[in-house]
């Protein structure tokens, strides 16, 4: 990690070498230069070894010294040609007489209207002999240089020659020689074009329409020249020229017709135009400084344009044109009456049922009410409890406060809190009671997703504890308050339920960027607070930043290590299933891991319960102290067991746990005691440990039957486990009870988890958690997930790849722009007595915002053009599909191109938006 | 939006990793109860750092592993995790069969290069030449075209696939109106399967992007430096070559690691124009087909991986600096 902080001196060195040598300037011999300039010679020396050992990297440098060196030879020459032409006019006017024949006789050659195909031409034949030896005969594709070197070689000549007339035409002033020069020159350069002219390209030419389209023609130009009040006669026979080149090639039919017709033909137009050289005469010294300065920015963009133009714009314009096209791309779907059809392939990306399936019974329905019925009742509902909200919150306001009619917040929860319960009492009841009881919002076959339940109830908290803070704050939602929570999550929840039922490619494209987009920048704005300032900054950021160097592909395959399955009867060789096979058999007791699991357990309960002592009255004291009881009895139980369950016997078994079973009665009964006495927390946290008491004994008396193995750590872990749960509910009831409720969601989220674990742990409800699970026979054994295959969860593993590498770019950005909030700022806030959390939501958030912005809709347009990592991890099976991959797919898989264009044309639907609000932001800031 | 284009100014630029650490440093430590109390505030303070490594640690993980199993065997990849790794079952097995004689990882590694350096060198001179002419030369139409050409940023490379896979293999021709003629445009090279196919693809789509960065650059150099040179009688050209494009260092440097790592990490343009032949296959495409020829070679995969991303990681180690900044601008491309 020593080269994080290269200095400017090294970087600006290393890039040197991609632009042209720096300004000369002796470089100090350090023993880093030594360095630098030994890996120098050291590449060097291999890179030769390469090219003497093999031919490929020969080929390869030929390829590249060809594309670099003759794009540079061409812009070069172009600009060096163009300096001749203030002080060097002959040359000047030589090379531009052989520049635009090379380039205009080219253009026909590549038309095949004049030269030869490689195989019929002795000359060519042996240019690419001597080229194909020169590279080995391995230079690119066997038709490249044939082919180049047929339509070159005929042009290259025809150009030589207008060179010389060119030459020619500069050494006098005298109009009838330059004249004769001009006109007699480029007209002989004209007849031997005609004479290579290709027969099957010879036009068949009609007289009168020739000499109609080149009077048409030389008429508009000497209009032209008219107009713009100059010599109307050099448009004329510039404009005749055009018009005999339309009359004679591009009116007639192409093809066989007579050779002395084509000859003259070809002829006349550069005779015109020689007429038009010889009429100009030799430039004056300002006239040729203006051609100077003019040709400079057409040198300068004709690249840029004809890239971005040819490759961008002209494929944009024909991938729309394809798209209104059939499936396939190659016709337009017509009706009878021939009307095209132009939008089928959106219409088929909207109705195919992989795009998005949505169930069928999206429905929403009351007892004994018909769907439409319902809905309008929960909506009366809805506005009811707004009003009737309204008239709760007059009754109790204030003198300053102005009375609410409708209270949005009433009617909000009332909203979600209908269909929480709808949902639930849905799923509860048996089937045969749907009848009554119609409601699968969302549904999966087996009713109400669950994630849809837990979304609507995190919902309605959401609205229920922002009531509460409104009544403080006077928001519902603000940036850092305990309503956010709920919110977000809530939202989350929902999403999942909606992307995980209405599956398709579109919705799968949906997930990937709201996950993506959601993580990457919560995840980078995290790593950036929790860093900033801390010592190693840089060695933390870099290792998040890394991924950002490896390709997509790269990346899919290291995760692929990581969420690799292997059969159950082998050892799991990907971390994740590894993880996961192991927490199964901690909590089916098959491990002595589980003895480190209750020792860990233990600790945290007392230093909660400790934490909790501290803060509060004697009474939490004293639940601190039960609590140590409880955990040291945990602790010991656990050394009996390390010892003692080696043996196996039934006797050491009954002996731990009778001993642990009564410690566990005895701590439970101080703790309730106490508690009952004085302190509603205490209560709270007698009466749940009271049930994790019962849950204890109940696992207990359920594995004394012996269909389980390792029964006594399941008790001692579930003591010690059941002292975490009371440590955080209790926390919880603490802040509850001090309306601290963003203080409780931790503990609560916690408690939760926890519980659940204890009760699987337990076999209270299932059996165990994690990789294992029972076959057949009644052994347990090793279950690993197939996290790339099980739908449909495992499109929300392939975006894990791409959020463990844009949150690298999300952490730098986030990170700079934390840095460059005013000190003062967050200075002032903190003498007013802000906690470091208020700094962060009120003054570093709302200052960062912008960021955010950026970092955010960059990740969305990234997200919508994913590709890489579906195509290598799944390539869109296991319902993993995403836009991207299905263009591919229609295009060039399965040859829909149409339907390929028109995907291609729905992703930049997408983007564009965001992009045209991106690049008006950049813009504004240039 | 400044740290998008952080390139233009040479103070350390706000996303560099090299920022100075520790601004923030005075609020830590300096608060709370003394005592055993603040003994345990100290240790509920460095909870934040702990999740931080822990967060660091969980992401070099998957790499970690990568170039851990690249030197295990077969079998060993097989049997056991990357984290049971034993000295003695590791060997350079693994990187000697990728770069053997059978393998064509040479030849992939080879065809990267004739991609990756194409397509780095010649959109940057492409794009230096247009974004002076924007900045520095004035003609009519100059800010028209200029944002037309910015604009372009919003297509994705998608949009431009199709026809550009049909202008490779047939060429490109256009039908003049009325006249009903069939002139070729673009002879049919047939390009496709091969790197220049590839390159050129690159060239195109990457010139928006590399036009703005550049300009944005090249537009903010000194005016007096050009007057002065115009006054001693350079034309336009050898101001270009003299003066714009050593000044320009900095930025041609940040956008030719981008670009450079761009086309090297490249799968959807390199799949398209040349999946299909095995002779210009670059890596991306070599180790995508060996991660779908399930089971056979899964144990080279690791080795072939790691030797992809060498090149990346090595610029991404020595020229961090221009790393980051090529990173942080080029998130705009489309």
């Amino acid at each position: 990690m020593t080269l994080i902080d290269a200095t400017d001196a090294e970087a600006d060195t290393a890039s040197a070498t991609f632009a042209a040598p720096p300004p000369a300037e002796q470089e100090p011999r350090t023993p880093a230069f030594y360095v630098r300039r030994s890996l120098g010679v050291i590449a060097g020396i291999g890179v030769l070894y390469l090219l003497v050992t093999e031919g490929k990297a020969r080929s390869t440098l030929v390829t590249v010294a060809v594309a670099v060196g003759g794009s540079a030879a061409i812009w070069i020459g172009a600009n060096l040609l163009f300096n001749q032409v203030r002080d060097k006019w002959q040359r000047f006017t030589m090379l531009l007489y052989f520049s635009v024949t090379l380039i205009v006789t080219t253009l026909i050659s590549g038309n095949r209207a004049i030269g030869n195909e490689a195989a019929d031409d002795p000359i060519a034949k042996a240019i690419n002999k001597f080229v194909n030896g020169i590279s080995s005969g391995t230079l690119t594709s066997d038709s490249l240089v044939p082919r180049f070197t047929a339509m070159i070689w005929i042009p290259l000549v025809l150009a030589v020659a207008a060179g010389a007339i060119g030459l020619l035409l500069t050494r006098t002033d005298a109009l009838a020689t330059r004249l004769a020069i001009g006109a007699g020159g480029l007209g002989l350069v004209g007849v031997a074009a005609g004479a290579f002219w290709n027969f099957n390209a010879r036009p068949e030419v009609d007289a009168v329409g020739l000499v109609a389209w080149t009077a048409l023609a030389a008429g508009i130009g000497a209009g032209i020249g008219f107009l713009r009040s100059s010599d109307p006669m050099r448009p004329m026979l510039l404009g005749a020229a055009i018009g005999w080149v339309i009359g004679a090639f591009g009116a007639p039919d192409i093809g066989g017709g007579p050779s002395g017709w084509t000859i003259v033909a070809v002829a006349v137009p550069p005779a015109l135009i020689g007429v038009r050289a010889a009429l100009n005469g030799n430039l004056a010294l300002r006239e040729r400084g203006a051609i100077d300065i003019n040709s400079r920015k057409w040198i300068f963009l004709a690249p840029a344009v004809l890239f971005a133009g040819g490759m961008l714009v002209v494929p944009a314009i024909s991938t729309i044109w394809l798209s209104l096209k059939n499936r396939s791309g190659d016709d337009f779907i017509r009706n009878e009456s021939g009307d095209a059809d132009l939008f089928a392939n959106y219409r088929n990306i909207f109705d195919d049922p992989n795009s998005w399936n949505p169930p069928d019974g999206l429905s929403f329905q009351l007892v004994g009410l018909g769907q439409g019925a319902s809905w309008i009742l929960l909506a009366v509902l809805t506005v009811v409890a707004g009003f009737v909200g309204g008239f709760v919150r007059r009754r109790s306001a204030g003198d300053d406060e102005a009375p609410p009619v409708f209270s949005p917040g009433y009617a909000v929860t009332t909203f979600f809190g209908i269909l929480a319960v709808g949902a639930i009492v849905e799923r509860l009841l048996p089937s045969s009671i749907e009848q009554v009881v119609g409601f699968n919002l969302f549904a999966l076959p087996t009713g109400t997703s669950r994630l849809m339940i837990i979304g609507l109830i995190v919902l309605a908290v959401f609205v229920g504890v922002g009531l509460l803070q409104k009544s403080r704050t006077g928001k519902v939602v603000e940036l850092g308050s305990p309503s956010m929570g709920p919110l977000i999550v809530g939202g989350l929840l929902v999403m999942l339920a909606v992307v995980t039922t209405f599956r398709g490619t579109i919705m799968n494209n949906l997930w990937w960027v709201i996950v993506v987009t959601l993580f990457s920048t919560g995840l980078g704005l995290a790593i950036a607070v929790l860093a900033d300032g801390v010592r190693f900054e840089q060695v933390a950021k870099s290792i998040i930043f890394m991924p950002m160097a490896i390709s997509l592909v790269g990346a899919s395959v290291i995760w692929r290590f990581m969420y690799v399955a292997r059969d159950s009867s082998t050892e799991q060789t990907g971390v994740l299933n590894s993880l996961w096979v192991a927490l199964g058999r901690v909590s089916t007791g098959r491990e002595v891991a589980s003895v480190a699991l209750v020792i860990i357990g233990g600790l945290l309960g007392v230093a909660l319960l400790n934490k909790l002592a501290r803060k509060r009255s004697n009474t939490i004291g004293m639940v601190g102290g039960a609590g140590v009881v409880v955990a040291v009895t945990g602790i010991v139980a656990a050394l009996i067991w390390l010892f003692a369950g080696t043996t196996n016997t039934s006797t050491t078994h009954f002996v731990v746990s009778i001993v642990l079973v009564a410690l566990a009665v005895i701590a439970a009964v101080a703790i309730f005691v106490l508690a009952v006495m004085k302190d509603a927390i205490g209560m709270v946290a007698g009466a749940v440990y009271a049930v994790v008491l019962a849950a204890v004994l109940y696992g207990f008396a359920s594995v004394w039957g012996g269909s389980l193995t390792g029964f006594t750590q399941k008790v001692i872990v579930g003591v010690a486990v059941g002292a975490i749960l009371l440590a955080l509910l209790a926390m919880t009831a603490q802040r509850l009870t001090t309306q601290n409720f963003g203080g409780a969601v931790l503990p609560l989220i916690l408690a939760a988890l926890i519980g659940w674990f204890l009760l699987r742990y337990l076999a209270v409800w299932g059996g165990g958690v994690g990789g294992q699970s029972i076959n057949t026979v009644g052994n347990l054994r090793d279950s690993p997930i197939n996290f790339v295959q099980e739908s449909p969860w495992n499109s929300m593993f392939l975006m894990v790849v791409l959020i463990w590498i844009q949150t690298g770019f999300a952490m730098v950005i986030l990170s700079a722009a934390i840095k460059a909030v005013p000190t003062e700022l967050i200075e002032a806030a903190k003498v007013d007595g802000a906690t470091d959390s208020q700094v962060f939501w009120r003054v570093t958030l709302p200052q960062i915002a912008p960021t955010i912005g950026v970092v955010v809709t960059t990740i969305i347009v990234l997200v919508m053009k994913v590709f890489d990592i579906v195509n290598v991890m799944t390539n869109g099976n296991f319902e993993t599909q995403v836009l991207a991959n299905d263009m591919f797919f229609q295009a060039f898989q399965s040859q829909n191109q149409g339907q390929g264009a028109a995907l291609a044309i729905l992703i930049f639907v997408s983007v564009l938006p965001i992009m045209v609000f991106n690049i008006r932001k950049m813009q504004q800031e240039n | 939006m400044s740290n998008i284009t952080p390139v233009t100014s040479d103070v350390d630029a706000p996303g560099s990793l090299a920022d100075t650490s520790d601004v923030m440093g005075s609020s830590h430590g300096n608060s709370g109860p003394k005592g055993p109390a603040g003994k345990l505030y100290g240790w509920l303070r460095s909870i934040p750092v702990w999740a931080l490594w822990g967060i660091a640690l969980v992401w070099s993980l998957p790499t970690v592993g990568l170039f851990l199993s690249g030197f295990r065997t077969r079998d060993a990849q097989r049997q056991t995790g990357w984290w049971d790794i034993r000295l003695d079952e590791l060997s350079l097995d693994n990187y000697e069969t990728v770069f053997g004689a059978r393998s064509s990882l040479k030849d992939s590694l080879l065809n990267s290069m004739a991609v990756a350096i194409p397509a780095t060198l010649i959109p940057i001179a492409v794009a230096a030449f247009a974004a002076y002419a924007f900045a520095w030369i004035d003609f009519k139409g100059r800010k028209t075209l200029f944002i037309i050409t910015v604009s372009l940023l919003a297509i994705p490379l998608q949009v431009a696939l199709i026809p550009l896979l049909r202008l490779w293999v047939s060429g490109a021709r256009f039908t003049i109106p009325f006249l009903d003629k069939t002139i070729t445009l673009v002879p049919d090279f047939n390009l496709v399967g091969s790197t220049t196919a590839v390159w050129l693809t690159h060239t195109g789509f990457a010139l928006p992007f590399a036009i703005f960065l550049l300009h944005n650059y090249i537009s903010s150099l000194p005016k007096d430096v050009f007057e002065a040179a115009r006054i001693d009688g350079a034309d336009h050209f050898t101001i270009f070559w003299r003066l714009v494009l050593p000044l320009s260092v900095p930025v041609l440097a940040a956008f030719a690691i981008f670009q450079f790592l761009w086309t090297w990490n490249d799968y959807l343009i390199a799949k398209t124009m040349a999946g299909n032949n095995p002779d210009a296959q670059v890596t991306t495409i070599l180790i995508a087909n060996l991660a779908g020829d399930f089971g056979a070679n899964e144990h080279l995969l690791p080795a072939a991986a790691f030797v992809q991303a060498f090149f990346p990681l090595v610029v991404f180690f020595a020229l961090q600096k221009y790393f980051v900044r090529g990173m942080l601008a080029g998130a705009v491309k489309g």
